[in-house]
Order: C-alpha cells, then sequence, then structure tokens
C-alpha cells in the first residue's frame, strides 16, 4: 500500500494537490509530519521513522538519500520505499506536474508492497 | 573547507574536549587536527552567517539552515529552479524570506561548496542509482499531449 511522504523541499501545495487528485491515497508533507518533530533530524532519523510506518519517502535529494540507502542496504536494513525526482524532468517549482506525475505512479503502484523499493520518477 | 595555505597555533583543551574530539575525529576519519580546524571553520562560519549551522549527512557534513532538514545547496536547488527569486522560495518553502536570504547569502560566500553539491546531485542519474540500488526503476508517467 503506497503512502507518501514529501520531503521538505516539496511545497506543501503539492501534498494538498496530489490529495486532490487521489483523495484515497495517504500524502503527507514532511512539515506536517508527526508534528514537525523530524524536521531537522539528520536523514537516517527520518527514514528510520518514515520506515517504522511504511512511509515512501518522495525527494529531489539524490545525493544523500542514495548514499544512506545503499548503506542500510548493505547492512540488510528495510525501508519502506523511496521515489526520486529529477529536477530537470519535473521542476520543483511545478507543483501541478510533481502532483500529475505522482498520481500517475500511484496508479498503478498503489496496491504495492512498497518495502525497499526505489523509484525515478521523470 | 580548509583553507590555505594554513597556520600553526597550539591549543590547550580540557581531557574530557580532547577525548570527544578524537571519538568525533575518529568517526569520521580525521585526524583530531582536521576535526579542530573543520569545528572552529564550522563555529566561525555559525557566527557570521545568520541561520546557518552543519549537520552530519551520508554526504559528508554540509551546511544547513536551522530549523530545518535542508542543506543549503538544496535551497540554491531551489533558488536556480526559480530563477534567483528568494521570496518565490520563501513562498515554496512556507519560510520567512530572510531564512531564504541567508541561505543565498552562504552560497555567495562559499559557491564551490554549493555548487559541488547540486553539482553531485545532479550525477547521480538513473545509471548511478542502479549502480548503488539495483532494484531502482525509472518511471516516466504518461502526460497528456499538447496540442
Amino acid at each position: 500500500m503506497l503512502k507518501l511522504l514529501l520531503s521538505e523541499e516539496i511545497a506543501t501545495e503539492a501534498a494538498a494537490d496530489l490529495r486532490r487528485r487521489c483523495r484515497v491515497l495517504f500524502v503527507q508533507a514532511m512539515t506536517e509530519w508527526e508534528g514537525g518533530n523530524l524536521i531537522g533530524q539528520e536523514p537516517c532519523a527520518r527514514l528510520k521513522k518514515a520506515a517504522s510506518q511504511q512511509l515512501t519517502l518522495v525527494t529531489y535529494n539524490r545525493l544523500t538519500i542514495s548514499i544512506l540507502l545503499k548503506s542500510w542496504a548493505d547492512q540488510e536494513r528495510a525501508h519502506g520505499g523511496v521515489i526520486f525526482l529529477d529536477e530537470k524532468a519535473i521542476p520543483p517549482r511545478e507543483t501541478g506536474s510533481l502532483a500529475l506525475a505522482l498520481a500517475g505512479l500511484a496508479k498503478e503502484a498503489e496496491s504495492w508492497d512498497w518495502t525497499d523499493r526505489v523509484f525515478l520518477l521523470r | 573547507m580548509k583553507a590555505d595555505p594554513s597556520m600553526v597555533i597550539s591549543m590547550r583543551l580540557p581531557v574530557e574536549t580532547g577525548k570527544r574530539l578524537r571519538r568525533m575525529a575518529n568517526r569520521h576519519g580525521w585526524t583530531p587536527s582536521d576535526a579542530s580546524a573543520r569545528l572552529i571553520e564550522e563555529g566561525l562560519r555559525r557566527t557570521e552567517f545568520a541561520f546557518i549551522d552543519f549537520r552530519d549527512t551520508p554526504a559528508g557534513r554540509h551546511a544547513c539552515i536551522q530549523g530545518s532538514s535542508l542543506s543549503v545547496w538544496e535551497i540554491m536547488q531551489l533558488v536556480r529552479g526559480y530563477k534567483g527569486s528568494v521570496p518565490d522560495v520563501a513562498k515554496h518553502l512556507g519560510w520567512p524570506q530572510v531564512k531564504v536570504q541567508a541561505a543565498v547569502h552562504y552560497a555567495e560566500a562559499f559557491p564551490k561548496e554549493i555548487n559541488e553539491a547540486i553539482a553531485e546531485n545532479e550525477e547521480v542519474g538513473i545509471e548511478a542509482l542502479k549502480q548503488m540500488l539495483p532494484q531502482t526503476v525509472e518511471f516516466a508517467p504518461k502526460r497528456p499531449v499538447s496540442r
């Protein structure tokens, strides 16, 4: 079951837009998640908490998160899935395009088990 | 981050501080001298730049904005996307403009550090992701055809 956690660099408008497009899809913005208590914590702590709630992280940060995921894979630690975004294909300012792209993916993949899945959305 | 040319300054530290410094240096694979130089440089930058903090990430220590999960390079990537408009990025993030402006000032002072991180992020494309994480799948949703 796909449950999305949108990283902090993604505008909250995108979360609202996505909820309008996919009313059954669980979408949480990082700023709203856990009362904002995870904001400012290291990426590992956020990914750990997301994994415990089976949330799939959506992020433009391929640099840091990919290294973290590789480290977790080496340790055989599971996560709730990550959807990487390409800023050239879907610019962060185009929140409508992002919501549309995520809605397209959700349409195909909403019922999948997202454990350890990694997608690059373009 | 290390400035060149360098100078030698000897310091007297409490024993416990020295032990903590060694532990931190070991954790990062630095020498105690290198760790000291980095921490002093970071401390100076914190003093000189508003809202700047430093955080360990899997890609190294990065300058970030206080009270945020975002590194300065991530904010500058947004600034580029909004063609340099600080008000637009502030609106995007739901932040006061002054925090975005702080990131811009830091990036202007240390352009190499920030530009390198942005370039490294751009280099992590589908091939690099597949090498690190073989299960990676590329997905391009069907988009409406414009006429």
